[in-house]
């Protein structure tokens, strides 16, 4: 029984191989023509990316303000390389041994100084007419990418930019023809390391060196409009997983359907009764894609309640689009999408892999960005297979204009130069809110971040840039936020207008000073300014006048009209890193003084913008463009391409505004001795008349008793027209009148001319 | 004391004259095949290693040395009396159940969770589960007569489940499958009735089918797809199936040589080394190579079930059935693959892909075999007496 089924199991086996045999023989012998001919046939198909050209960024007239130009590089293909495996190894183990940065740094100084001793890369210097250490420091960088996978071996990687264009010239010509010298030769090129080919005066041939150009990012105006431009970085193909899990790369949607579920899951009944009632319908219904066009649907009050109820990533989401989205091309690029059949011969890394990191590069990314394409090599493939690779064609990255006009722009940034002080002037068109200066001092060179950033100067450059202590790289103009002083009283007066609170002809006797809850709070200068109206109030900046009004409308209802001019939040301008200031109402007490009571005397330093208030020069600008035109508040922008908005409904009646405004008029330009204008010195007194009228309110906001005061001067001009708004900031820089005032006739002065 | 000493020194056989009886009684014939199995794959993973017609030597080593140790393995195994395995074979299938399980909980390489990272060798617990599984079966079903009812099938047939479960979990589909041919072919010659094993194969297709909708992932299935329809997954899943047909069609009779730097398989077939060896050596060797290759499989197995039907001892002739059908089936599956009669399924061939723990076990496998095969003791089994 056993022995018969072990026979049984035998035939079996036989049988078994027989028909694998068969199959053998069937492709081996029967069908081997066939075959042989398929395999003559076969190429693989090459895929390569095509880079998108990144769109230029633009003033409102058409200037170039950055642009794409080309560059000449150096690169290198590591397998080529004389030295390359002995390089890449010791990469591999210097990233794999160190134990913490320090260590890794370490190991990567003495791979460049043993990289920088090459004779390769000397005799490359010294072509080039470049430092032996910045270009190992380029080269290691560059084999680096190639030893984390990022690159190919075998696919030239950039480790030099910038050459010059004759020196880079002369050096592909001599490559090409020590290479074919060699050929001729039959000397196998990679065999000679930059060696005479035969006497000193023919050019070494440098093994595995490639002559490219590519583009580079360019700023030709310098440190003209750096902030709002911002820098360019790259993006390593590690950091993708990184930004996605920090929300900055949402390509993809089931990340943002995610972030919703989590906020949805997180929210109490009432939570999402109040959402449903905002929204319209259950949110737990809605898809993201629904969310957001809800969203953009909504008004002020709208959006403020939304953001109330945590919706404010889904809000900035609608507002935004997403810093990079990937196009098809390049989710097929990266992703699972990529056929096994290409993905050997693909590269790992985006073909452009710059991405905007501040300013108007990074929120307007994915506009200047476009997206890459494909194209694919099919020699010799068969027309049905030609089929299955599809070419995609890159979208172009869009040109992106600013509202930014340079002129305005240009003062602005020279007034700003002309004193020591770091400061910020922001100039906003008072009727759409378009923004046609922000400038903060001091100002840095974009030039310095657009990558590559190799070399040694370069890196220097930035160091000195991050460490200095008068922080040049952070945008006063909208991400600082400072007290923002008497600018505030212009608020207060028109909030009490507008609640009828306040009689704008009934005088008030100013001692210099007023007594509340056991503290004194004296007016500026502690003199005392007799009988004040509103306008006497404005001009001469009365706080005792303000005291009281605060104190009588109150840090609530007062909060309600600052939110809808713009202070207390951010004014959604479309620049990241906007500062939002604070404005201690309710909401923002709770959050951020818990358990404190609120006083009579809070109300007082509320009123002149001091104590808790605090906003950003860009909010000042807003609110007087809200005063200037009629009421109406604006929401400033810098894209001047961007779909237009509804107007906003008016905050304040005209009457209120034009109540105000006379205030402001009277503080530039009413002389009268002992009830002079606090501004009036700045624009009348021993300088040339401007051609427009100009009004304006100053500011100075105490700090510390150390330290000068911040100086503020806001206004708009001309005072009878509708023009422009603007507020020039001095840190720590004075008294306004003193010092911001002078600023602004400066601008003011170079944009309209003067002194006839 | 001295007397002590003298009985024992009498009693006991000289070690050497042992170890040259062992020697004189292995099957040679079995013995032959291997080694020329070996030797074949060990030049033409050369081949394969390098690039172009350049030769790889740093994987020709390391193949050299898990050969070594696999030979190792091997005479280990020929120094112990199977029936001592026998007897802890259920400890030693618990604990590789143990590692099956604990494998499940280690990062994945390439996506599966199949190996123990040991830094000089990955282990790989389900190939050392294919001699382990082989001998508790065996062990199981030694003196038992209860296989012969459908109900009795149940506790062998969980011996082969669990740890293909197990390794499903990793996922490796293929090592799965494999086990499937040694449950059979080992019931089915302990006895089993032909009805009911015919029975547990419906249930298992049934079990295929439902496996298909709930435990296989999209790309396993695509796979199947793609097998069946090469066109039109040519790109993606079909790619490599579509290159090793082109390059084993294109070997011919002949072969286009040793290590020739335009065979199809070295530009374009991805782990040419180790599943699609068999496509290298088609290739470069051609139909001679490749159909004596396939040859030298058949007589090994043939001479395996030479040894079942010539043993008398109950468990070692169902180790000799079950190895012999492991190895042949491993080979059949893997050059099936190859030629397009089956799905992919990522298996290597036994004695000749690169890969440690695979040339280990099967080399843990062959010597139980040839342990088998040389035992001298004469057991009597039931059936042929009666």
């Amino acid at each position: 029984m056993f022995r018969f089924r072990v026979h049984v199991l035998s035939a079996l086996l036989i049988a078994a191989f027989g028909l694998v045999l068969g199959r053998l023989a069937q492709l081996q012998l029967v069908r081997h023509e066939v075959y042989l001919a398929a395999r003559a046939h076969q190429t693989r198909p090459q895929v390569e990316a095509r880079a998108p050209k990144r769109g230029s960024i633009l003033d409102r007239d058409g200037q170039v303000l950055a642009a794409d130009v080309p560059s000449f590089d150096l690169a290198v293909r590591a397998d080529k390389l004389p030295f390359e495996r002995v390089t890449l190894n010791e990469i591999r183990d210097a990233r794999r041994q160190a134990r913490n940065p320090d260590e890794l740094a370490r190991a990567f100084s003495a791979l460049e100084a043993r990289l920088a001793g090459e004779a390769w890369t000397r005799s490359l210097a010294a072509r080039i007419g470049r430092a032996p250490e910045e270009l190992a420091q380029g080269l290691l960088r560059a084999l680096d990418r190639v030893a984390r996978g990022w690159e190919r071996a075998t696919t030239p990687v950039p480790f030099a930019s910038g050459i010059d264009a004759a020196v880079w010239n002369a050096l592909r010509a001599a490559q090409e023809d020590a290479f074919f010298a060699q050929a001729a030769q039959g000397v196998p090129a990679a065999a000679s390391v930059a060696a005479p080919v035969r006497e000193e005066t023919a050019s070494p041939y440098f093994a595995g060196l490639s002559c490219l150009t590519s583009v580079r990012r360019a700023y030709p105006h310098g440190t003209f409009l750096a902030h709002v431009l911002g820098t360019l970085g790259e993006l390593h193909p590690d950091q993708l997983e990184q930004l996605r899990a920090r929300g900055v790369l949402l390509d993809r949607l089931e990340d943002r359907e995610r972030i919703w579920s989590e906020t949805l899951g997180a929210w109490p009944a009432e939570h999402r009764r109040q959402a449903a009632g905002l929204l319209g319908t259950d949110p737990a219904t809605l898809s993201v894609p629904a969310l957001l066009a809800v969203l953009r649907g909504l008004d002020d009050p709208g959006r403020r309640a939304a953001r109330a109820l945590g919706l404010g990533d889904a809000l900035r989401w609608s507002d935004a689009p997403p810093r990079v989205a990937l196009g098809e091309a390049e989710r097929f690029w990266l992703g699972e999408e990529l056929t096994q059949s290409l993905r050997r011969t693909a590269p790992a890394a985006l073909p452009d892999t710059r991405i905007g990191e501040s300013g108007v590069e990074a929120w307007h990314n994915q506009l200047l960005r476009g997206e890459s394409g494909l194209s694919f090599r099919l020699d010799g493939l068969e027309e049905s297979q030609r089929a299955l690779h599809r070419d995609i064609a890159p979208r172009q990255g869009s040109n992106l204009r600013l509202t930014i006009s340079s002129a305005w722009q240009r003062a602005a940034e020279e007034a700003l130069a002309s004193q020591s002080h770091p400061g910020a002037v922001v100039v906003l068109d008072c009727r759409s809110g378009e923004v046609l200066a922000l400038a903060s001092g001091p100002s840095f060179d974009p030039n310095l971040f657009a990558p590559p950033r190799e070399g040694a100067p370069r890196q220097a450059a930035l160091k000195a840039l991050l460490e200095d202590a008068r922080l040049p790289l952070l945008n006063r103009a909208s991400a600082g936020q400072y007290p923002l002083g008497s600018v505030m009283k212009a608020l207060v007066a028109a909030a009490a207008l507008e609640l009828g609170q306040l009689d704008p002809h009934a005088g008030l006797s100013c001692p210099g000073h007023v007594d509340e809850g056991g503290r004194r709070f004296h007016c500026d200068g502690r003199r005392p300014h007799g009988l004040v109206d509103l306008d006497q109030a404005l001009r001469r900046s009365c706080n005792v006048y303000f005291y009281r009004l605060g104190a009588q409308v109150g840090a609530e209802a007062l909060g309600r009209f600052a939110y809808a001019v713009g202070l207390g939040r951010r004014t959604e301008l479309d620049l990241p890193g906007e500062a939002g200031g604070a404005y201690p109402d309710a909401a923002w007490r709770a959050r951020h003084l818990p358990g404190q009571s609120w006083s009579r005397g809070k109300d007082f330093l509320t009123a002149i913008g001091q104590g808790y208030v605090s906003a950003t020069p860009l909010q000042a600008a807003a609110l007087m463009a809200c005063l200037a035109n009629g009421g109406r508040p604006v929401t400033p922008r810098l894209w001047a391409d961007a779909p237009a908005e509804a107007p906003a409904a008016p905050v304040f009646s005209a009457r209120t505004a034009a109540l105000v405004r006379q205030g402001l008029d009277e503080a530039v330009n009413v002389g009268t001795p002992g009830a002079m204008g606090t501004a009036y010195k700045a624009f009348h007194q021993g300088v040339a008349p401007l051609p427009v009228r100009v009004a304006g309110k100053t500011g100075t906001a105490d700090v510390t008793d150390e330290q000068p005061p911040h100086a503020w001067f806001a206004g708009y001009a001309p005072a009878h027209a509708l023009q422009v708004a603007f507020c020039v900031f001095v840190e720590h820089g004075g008294h306004g009148g003193e010092v911001a005032a002078p600023l602004a006739y400066r601008m003011l002065r170079t944009v309209y001319g003067g002194g006839r | 004391m001295n007397q002590v000493w003298q009985t024992t020194t009498h009693r006991a056989a000289p070690v050497s004259a042992r170890w040259l009886e062992h020697l004189v009684r292995l099957d040679w014939f079995l013995l032959g095949c291997v080694a020329l199995i070996v030797a074949l794959g060990t030049a033409f993973i050369a081949s394969a290693g390098g690039s172009g017609a350049s030769i790889g030597w740093g994987l020709l080593l390391r193949h050299c040395a898990y050969v070594a140790l696999g030979l190792a393995a091997f005479a280990a195994v020929q120094r112990v009396d199977y029936l001592v395995l026998l007897r802890w074979s259920p400890v030693l299938y618990v604990v590789l159940l143990g590692l099956l399980v604990a494998v499940l909980f280690t990062r994945p390489i390439n996506g599966a969770r199949s190996w123990f990272n040991l830094y000089v060798v990955n282990l790989q617990p389900s190939e050392l589960m294919k001699p382990v599984l082989v001998l508790a079966v065996a062990h199981y079903l030694m003196y038992r007569e209860s296989y012969k009812r459908l109900s009795g099938l149940l506790i062998p047939l969980g011996l082969f489940l669990v740890p293909m479960a197990l390794i499903l979990r990793q996922p490796d589909l293929g090592t799965a499958m494999v086990l499937v041919p040694i449950a059979f072919a080992m019931l089915y010659a302990a006895g089993a009735k032909k009805t009911d094993l015919a029975l547990v194969n419906l249930a298992g297709i049934a079990g295929m089918v439902g496996m298909w909708y709930w435990v296989m992932k999209p790309y396993q299935q695509r796979r199947i797809l793609a097998w069946l329809d090469p066109e039109q997954y040519r790109h993606h899943e079909a790619w490599q199936l579509l290159q090793s047909e082109i390059a084993i069609g294109s070997g011919g009779l002949w072969g286009t040589g040793w290590s020739s730097a335009h065979a199809n398989a070295q530009r374009f077939l991805p782990e040419k080394h180790t599943d699609f060896i068999f496509a290298v050596i088609a290739e470069e060797g051609g139909f001679l190579m490749a159909g004596l290759l396939l040859l030298l499989f058949l007589l090994l197995a043939l001479a395996g079930l030479r040894i079942a039907r010539r043993v008398r001892e109950p468990a070692g002739r169902l180790i000799a059935v079950g190895v012999s059908v492991l190895i042949a089936g491993q080979a059949l599956i893997n050059a099936g693959v190859a030629l397009g009669l089956l799905p992919t399924t990522g298996l290597t061939l036994p004695l000749v892909s690169y890969g440690g723990s695979s040339l280990i076990s099967s080399f843990l496998c062959l010597g139980l075999l040839a342990n088998v095969g040389a035992k001298q003791e004469v057991v009597l089994a039931g059936e042929d007496f009666r």
